[in-house]
């Protein structure tokens, strides 16, 4: 790549009141060096692949995991085949020590397959690791998570919440857009995707130019880091994000919270249903609904609803449970008519 | 009113008329004079309400239509009552005859109450009307509707349709707000409305400034038209519409559709759409919501540069054509979606 990427602004020493006060608020991702170096893992990863691979395992229940594999070639993206028909890697369901052996056995192959568990549980498969890793700068105690492979790439995506990710073994770059680099990055299907997550068309590593001329604009707001065991990175929600595990033996624990993230319901099933109903309107008729949700929904000044009184600012207020239970029954209803009639 | 409001942009004689295509295309009101004036029911209209009211019953099939009825103090205007637990008229099911001869007997009281049918389908009251009384220029899947009553205000609201009105008896005043003009309307609960349709809180014959001061601003955006026998208005979608019935028998054919050719009756509903988006996004944080907001801006409503050019057709879901099949699908999988967990 001949454009130099800004790098993502670090942090060191980060403790609870710095992460919420300096870093969470400001939305933007944040590197935060060293801040598990301490964890028993890292420890274990600083000394061999082999010594955190025989840690992890000693901790393993035996549940199986969900596993992933691309076969031997020059694309180690998690993607699509060539015609879009299906996806390029395989699905498998093993405990995560079988996965282990994989990852160490292939370090010795010269174009060995990618193989990954991507976000298992960690209470589920490993849960002995929780006690002894404890994230100290974060109030919330999500679940975590933990992605364990050897080289891969992650295609740019989005996840709908906040995300802390701490490299404990192998090398990692992450790569980040903001939200507004959207339309630059060329998202693939919504309901079709790799892996859950809508994802970038763009070879990061053999971008085609002449195909996705405005990557150039993507890679200009683009920000960098590489990551080492012992340092995470704050991803907030819903920014983009590329990750290239680099090692034979990469090890990530993750952690999302807040947005969305967990949520009875999404924001991509309005997205969706919007997109049912208004992606076939006109320009100006699309335009307008444009105001409304702008008045409603994004810029929604708390002073919206002033001029109705409390108790029946319906969905403009706050909602009690079973204010919104109805609210949703009646939106399900007209779902599910046959024709709506307004 | 002591504001001079801004006509509203007019054509007068069959050649000067615009065609729909142009109309729809300008995302701006119009009225037609005159486009109806050589119906039938027109032409009945110019001799007398009781001939009007005679012509109405030979169609009538006896179905019975929605009619509101208020008190002769609130003068015919449609709202909450003053505690807004509820609204300031009744409904009344009755055959279109009836409400006919309702409105011709109120005539002669001095206070009379108000009394309308509001956008009944002609083709269940009133069957065979619309085969004497027809507008050529909108295709015929476009169902007409008939709404008749007594000197009735319909204050500020908004549809989600096209919609043509066409003025067969008395005289009707329409004063129009654009889309964008949202935020100085003061607009009621969008979910708890008199006549469905979310509905301004402000008094357009006397507003309260002190209160709604924002109004000032609407009022220099507003356009405004009184329209007699024969003429027609083009009121664009998602545009805030203000509608007085003049005298004491006022008759009007209206005509909704939706931007891709269908008739209001099918389809989807852009409300429930954003009403499920105010449910999941409004009560993120600002930042996550702006980031909604561009994901929103690229797939809904911006001009869909980079959204599917570098997709496969077959490929392209819920951002590309929508069949009837893949609208049932997806609606049915965002009324699943909706279901209480558990």
């Amino acid at each position: 790549m001949e454009q130099v990427l800004t790098r993502i602004p670090e942090w060191h020493d980060v403790d609870l009141a710095l992460f919420e006060r300096e870093i969470i608020t400001q939305y933007r991702p944040a590197v935060l060096r060293g801040v598990v170096g301490h964890w028993p893992i890292v420890e274990q990863a600083r000394i061999s692949p082999l010594a955190v691979g025989k840690y992890l395992h000693s901790l393993d229940n035996g549940t199986p995991v969900q596993a992933i594999m691309i076969p031997p070639g020059v694309d180690r993206r998690v993607f699509y085949q060539a015609d879009l028909r299906g996806v390029n890697f395989i699905r498998n369901k093993l405990p995560i020590s079988a996965i282990i052996e994989q990852v160490l056995r292939y370090s010795a192959f010269p174009n060995p397959p990618s193989v990954a568990v991507q976000s298992a549980l960690i209470s589920e498969c490993l849960p002995g690791f929780l006690d002894a890793h404890p994230l100290p700068f974060l109030a919330a105690r999500p679940a975590p998570r933990i992605w364990l492979g050897n080289r891969l790439t992650v295609p740019a995506h989005i996840d709908e919440g906040n995300n802390i990710a701490c490299v404990v073994s192998g090398e990692r770059r992450f790569t980040l857009f903001p939200p507004q680099q959207i339309a630059n990055l060329y998202v693939g299907p919504l309901e079709f995707t790799p892996n859950a997550a809508p994802v970038s068309m763009v070879d990061s590593a053999r971008p085609d130019f002449d195909r996705f001329p405005r990557y150039k604009d993507a890679l200009a707001a683009a920000q960098v880091a590489d990551l080492a065991p012992g340092d995470a990175l704050f991803i907030p929600a819903l920014w983009w994000h590329q990750v290239e595990s680099l090692s034979d033996m990469n090890i990530l624990i993750n952690y999302w919270w807040g947005g969305s993230f967990g949520a009875a319901q999404s924001p991509v099933d309005c997205l969706l249903h919007c997109l049912m109903v208004m992606k076939q309107l006109p320009p100006e008729h699309r335009a307008a609904w444009s105001h409304y949700f702008e008045h409603f929904i994004f810029a929604a000044d708390p002073a919206m609803a002033a001029h109705i009184p409390a108790d029946r600012r319906g969905v403009l207020g706050d909602l009690t449970t079973e204010q919104a239970r109805a609210i949703k029954a009646r939106l399900i209803a007209r779902l599910q008519k046959e024709s709506s009639n307004v | 009113m002591n504001h001079a409001l801004k006509p509203i942009r007019e054509f007068s004689g069959a050649d000067n008329f615009p065609a729909l295509g142009a109309l729809v295309e300008s995302g701006q009101p119009a009225v037609l004079r005159g486009l109806v004036s050589q119906w039938p029911a027109t032409r009945e209209a110019r001799i007398s309400p009781t001939a009007t009211v005679a012509y109405l019953r030979r169609f009538d099939s006896g179905a019975l239509v929605d009619a509101v009825m208020t008190q002769p103090e609130i003068e015919g205007r449609l709202f909450y009552n003053d505690s807004m637990s509820g609204f300031n008229f009744i409904r009344n099911r009755l055959p279109l005859s009836a409400v006919a001869e309702q409105v011709l007997r109120y005539s002669t009281f001095p206070r009379a109450p108000a009394v309308a049918a509001q956008s009944a389908l002609i083709a269940e009251c009133l069957p065979g009307f619309d085969a004497e009384n027809r507008l050529p220029l909108l295709d015929e899947s476009i169902k007409p509707r008939i709404w008749l009553g007594t000197a009735i205000t319909t204050p500020t609201h908004l549809d989600e349709w096209n919609n043509f009105g066409c003025v067969v008896a008395g005289r009707r005043r329409f004063t129009l707000f654009p889309p964008e003009q949202i935020t100085n309307l003061y607009i009621g609960p969008i979910d708890f409305a008199p006549t469905g349709a979310p509905m301004s809180l402000v008094r357009l014959d006397r507003p309260d400034f002190a209160r709604f001061p924002l109004f000032r601003t609407a009022l220099a955006a507003a356009v405004t038209a009184e329209l007699g026998p024969g003429d027609a208005i083009f009121l664009p979608p998602l545009w805030w519409h203000h509608v007085e019935s003049l005298e004491s028998f006022n008759l009007l054919v209206n005509y909704w559709w939706h931007a891709d050719g269908g008739d209001s009756t099918r389809g989807n509903s852009g409300f429930d759409s954003m009403v499920h988006a105010i449910l999941n996004l409004r009560q993120l944080p600002p930042a996550t919501r702006e980031a909604w907001a561009a994901l929103f801006a690229h797939y809904v409503f911006g001009p869909g540069v980079g959204v599917t050019e570098h997709i496969p057709s077959e490929r392209h879901g819920l951002l590309g054509k929508l069949g009837s099949e893949a609208v049932a699908r997806t609606r049915a999988f965002l009324a699943g979606r909706l279901q209480p967990k558990g």
